[in-house]
């Protein structure tokens, strides 16, 4: 089987192709020219560069491509506009799914947990794969959740005229190599320690999903027969604020120990009941298989935390 | 390793068959009405062995023994059945047997305030409560067993699950009860079930842990009144649906542990880990569930709007009516028009830019989701051609269901229409002002039209100035702009009173700050960015896109206006002003009544109407 794999340097897409390359097929990525000396792999895949507005490059890419892992979508730093997001989000699956029409056989979508309707309060957990969506959140959430949704809506038509099979995955917040949401938190915790409470309020209960689990995800979306014209809810089993971030990050750094400090206000503040609950998947055999405390050691060890300024140094050391 | 686990569907041992299969143990498992399967990587299933000799067939080759029965009092019967199991074990030659007791072997009563150890007093028998009686019987037989077979019982308080309705639920509601102490006594310190079968399945491997009683329980003690006042809390955390803020657990007072683990946490490698908070908060989230599937609480509704909802589900509620929209070549106007053809509605799109007209169209006929609707060209600032458009429209449509003054600008500097009307007035007042004047006959014909304009937050700053509407002295584009939103919404207030008894509703609403080109066009970009060098033009580009970021999209602010023009809950509802979603407070000059008919006579006067 050959598969075509957009967005493949990504936070989603370089996992997609990892995992990919741990099945037995043929592996082809579309992928930006000036990415694509991130793209892993290289050695063994064949690569299509191109964007997705343009057409004659995605004729390319798809050609004799049974499958399409679609995960060459953005969401927005504060300085670039929406327009250029909705461009490529929602224009640019747009033009995917008109050359993958009666060519493709599934449509594999790297959407986003951010198009379901708000669910904060916990009476309404745990949110399971076909909740209603509706782009909500500050106004940059809100405009990733619109175009996303948008997206997905091209999808479902084109699945309707009968054009291609579909499976949409919905991760929530992404850990693993390439996750400046998570990079940020940790920072944050680091930097001031003292004051998460504002943060705790804006993030509430998460559960991360870490890369290489979307990744399996993504490969069972692709190929399991019940998969076809599903969307899924990809999440983590431990549901955790940031005061478990903290907690969590102590305890990585201080092996051995166990008057861990944050623990109790960890605790105080989460309830222990999960916000999302991936059924669909785990019925077809998916299982989280990194755990949140992985996700952050990943990170520390990106980080090289231990130069941070919330370490207290030696005095010889600080000296230099 | 090969172990057999006897009540291999309760509880404790469904959890402890699938941890030891996790541990590549060959597993046999005893529960009623299964039968015998050995799919490799999953547990052989059988019934309990009647025969004698069975029981010893069974037991060859095994060398972990697990009897988790104890989890609730046990019938006299399976009592005797494990016994006649734990005497064929000893006999055969099975290397350990892991039992699982209950703390209620000790005297509890005599406990006081006291952590329980495992030397305390054992109570006597013609006291004990029925499942302390058995389990009393079932630990003095283990240690009676004849042979070197290594046995460890673990002796465990609650045990707690939320899939287990009968102990969870009634441990639950007896913490609702104002006399749990008296059930419960003055702390609780129960075991998550998932915990309980990690230790047990620890204990079948725990090299130091043969020949000893090892009392388990939860991480953490808690007190009765706090449980209970918790149980509340939880209960009411998870039937509101409203409040998403405060759901900090309270600081509840320390409680020394009722029962000491020490010894467990030495001789066993795994703890229990999981809080009794946790497990309450399980049980009480099954509770809930479980009302609301039997309809004793009220389903769970998302408090997305009306035309949102309809949106995403798909449906259609407007097949079969019609929408004027001013303005809908772009910005609000176009998501509005394809927001109401994706409801089912057919739509009259009225614009300047004939080409953004047929790309609007060509939209709509692309993808199947859209109802064809149709273009119409005109120039809202000249009243000639709002009379012409409303001719148009009337000649063609019967009636109509919904009329959205959207069309709205602000001018650089003043410039007049042929009818000698500054630009921004014309355009924000008096189109609408004419258009609905010109279309009331089909708005009549429909069953309850609504007609909703856009106004804006701007309205709040702006003077009303009735002596210079036309804005002849001194003219501030934004200023100007702002009380020609002010006039807008005082015509449709007087306008709601009009037409209290037609069953024609007018509404207006500010849709919110949008990402519109509304302050780029029309000569109202500012001259300063022609005289930028290209550092100052990026940096100002790059602050404007920012600013940009932090407003809605125009679809979003589209989905406000359709709602209020077609959500069933403003039915009977005249003249709202919207903020978004929610009911706003217009500016005091905006509810002055007797402003806004002079305003109106002004209006009737400019467009030649002998009053309207």
């Amino acid at each position: 089987m050959k598969v075509l794999v957009t967005g493949p340097s990504g936070a989603v897409g370089q996992y997609i192709l990892e995992i990919l390359m741990t099945t037995g097929f043929d592996v082809r990525v579309f992928s930006l020219p000036d990415s694509m000396h991130r793209v892993n792999f290289r050695d063994r895949i064949e690569m299509v560069p191109g964007q997705l507005s343009d057409k004659i490059a995605l004729e390319e890419a798809v050609d004799g491509v049974d499958v399409v892992f679609h995960a060459a979508v953005i969401s927005p730093p504060p300085g670039r506009k929406p327009e250029t997001m909705n461009e490529v989000n929602i224009e640019g699956t747009r033009n995917l799914l008109e050359v993958c029409a009666n060519r493709v056989k599934r449509l594999v979508f790297a959407s986003s947990n951010n198009v379901y309707t708000p669910h904060r309060s916990p009476a309404m957990w745990p949110l399971t794969d076909d909740a209603p969506r509706e782009a909500h959140g500050n106004p940059q959430q809100s405009a990733v959740g619109e175009s996303l949704i948008a997206a997905e809506d091209l999808i479902f038509e084109a699945a309707e005229r009968g054009e291609i099979e579909y499976a949409i995955l919905r991760p929530t917040v992404v850990a693993g190599r390439k996750t400046p949401f998570i990079d940020q938190m940790v920072i944050n915790i680091l930097r001031n320690p003292d004051n998460l409470e504002m943060q705790r309020r804006m993030w509430d209960m998460m559960q991360w999903s870490h890369g290489s689990d979307i990744g399996r995800a993504a490969v069972i979306a692709g190929t399991h027969e019940k998969a076809k014209n599903q969307c899924f809810l990809v999440a983590g089993d431990e549901p955790i604020t940031i005061y478990d971030v903290q907690a969590l990050m102590w305890d990585i750094m201080n092996v051995g120990r166990s008057d861990n400090p944050h623990a109790e206000i960890a605790s105080r503040n989460n309830m222990g009941l999960r916000k999302f609950d991936s059924r669909k998947l785990k019925s077809l055999g998916w299982a989280p298989q990194v755990g949140v405390k992985q996700c952050i050691a990943e990170v520390l060890g990106r980080l090289e935390f231990y130069s941070s300024a919330a370490i207290n140094m030696p005095e010889y050391m600080l000296n230099d | 390793m090969r172990a057999l686990v006897c009540d291999a569907s309760g509880l404790i041992g469904n959890r402890m068959i699938e941890r030891l299969l996790a541990f590549k143990h060959d597993v046999v498992g005893f529960a009623p009405g299964k039968h015998a399967k050995a799919d490799p990587g999953e547990a052989q299933l059988m019934a309990w062995p009647k025969a004698a000799g069975k029981l010893a067939d069974a037991l060859q080759g095994i060398d972990q023994l697990f009897v988790p029965n104890l989890v609730d009092d046990l019938p006299a019967s399976e009592l005797k059945q494990i016994k006649a199991l734990l005497e064929a074990a000893a006999k055969v030659g099975v290397k350990r047997v892991v039992v699982l007791s209950s703390i209620e072997v000790y005297d509890l009563a005599k406990l006081g305030g006291r952590t329980l150890l495992e030397s305390d007093a054992q109570i006597d028998p013609a006291q004990a409560s029925p499942k302390g009686k058995t389990a009393l019987e079932l630990e003095s037989y283990v240690r009676g067993l004849p042979g070197q077979i290594e046995r460890i019982v673990l002796r465990a308080p609650l045990v707690l699950s939320a899939d287990h309705k009968p102990l969870a639920e009634t441990f639950f509601k007896g913490l609702l009860k104002d006399d749990a102490q008296l059930h419960y006594g003055d702390r609780v310190q129960p075991i998550d079930a998932d915990d309980l079968a990690d230790l047990m399945v620890s204990a079948g491997r725990a090299p130091s842990a043969a020949g000893h009683a090892i009392n388990v329980a939860g991480p953490i003690a808690i007190l009765t009144a706090d449980a209970s006042a918790e149980a509340r809390r939880l209960l009411g955390v998870m039937r509101d649906t409203e409040n998403s803020e405060v759901r900090v657990r309270p600081e509840y007072e320390f409680a020394s542990p009722l029962i000491s683990t020490d010894r467990a946490l030495t001789l066993l490698p795994k703890h229990a880990i999981k809080r009794v908070w946790v497990s309450l908060a399980e049980i009480a989230q099954e509770i809930v569930h479980r009302q609301r599937a039997e309809g004793e609480l009220p389903e769970i509704t998302y408090k997305t709007s009306y035309a949102k909802m309809a949106v995403e589900r798909r449906e259609k509620p407007l097949k079969g009516k019609l929408a004027v929209v001013t303005g809908a070549t772009d910005g609000i106007g176009r998501a509005t028009a394809l927001m109401f053809s994706r409801l089912g509605a057919k739509v009259v799109a009225v614009g300047r830019n004939k080409e953004a007209g047929a790309a609007l169209l060509d939209e709509m006929k692309g993808r199947k989701v859209y109802t064809n609707g149709k273009f119409m060209a005109a120039d809202l600032t000249s009243q000639k051609e709002v009379r012409a458009l409303a001719t148009k429209i009337a000649k063609q449509h019967d009636a109509i269901d919904y009329l959205i003054h959207n069309a709205g600008a602000a001018y650089g500097s003043r410039t007049e229409t042929p009818d000698g009307l500054e630009a921004t007035f014309a355009l924000n007042v008096m189109a609408p002002f004419l258009l609905t004047q010109e279309l009331a006959a089909p708005l009549q014909a429909a069953d309850h039209a609504r007609v909703v304009t856009l106004s804006s937050e701007a309205h709040q700053e702006a003077e009303l100035m009735l002596e210079d509407l036309q804005s002849t002295d001194g003219y501030e584009p934004m200023e100007v702009y702002s009380r020609a939103k002010l006039c807008g919404l005082m015509i449709t207030r007087c306008l709601a009173e009009q037409l209290k008894d037609t069953g024609i509703a007018a509404h207006a609403i500010h849709p919110g700050e949008v990402r519109t080109d509304i302050a780029l066009k029309n000569g109202m970009e500012s001259d300063e960015d022609k005289n930028l060098g290209p550092q100052a033009k990026q940096r100002l580009n790059t602050q404007r896109d920012r600013q940009r970021m932090q407003m809605i999209s125009p679809e979003e602010a589209a989905a406000y206006v359709v709602n209020l023009a077609v959500s069933p809950e403003y039915n009977g509802e005249n003249g709202l002003y919207m903020d978004k979603g929610d009911k706003g407070q217009a500016s005091e000059t905006a509810q002055d009544s007797k402003q806004a008919w002079l305003l109106w006579d002004k209006c009737a006067e400019f467009a030649g109407l002998v009053d309207a």
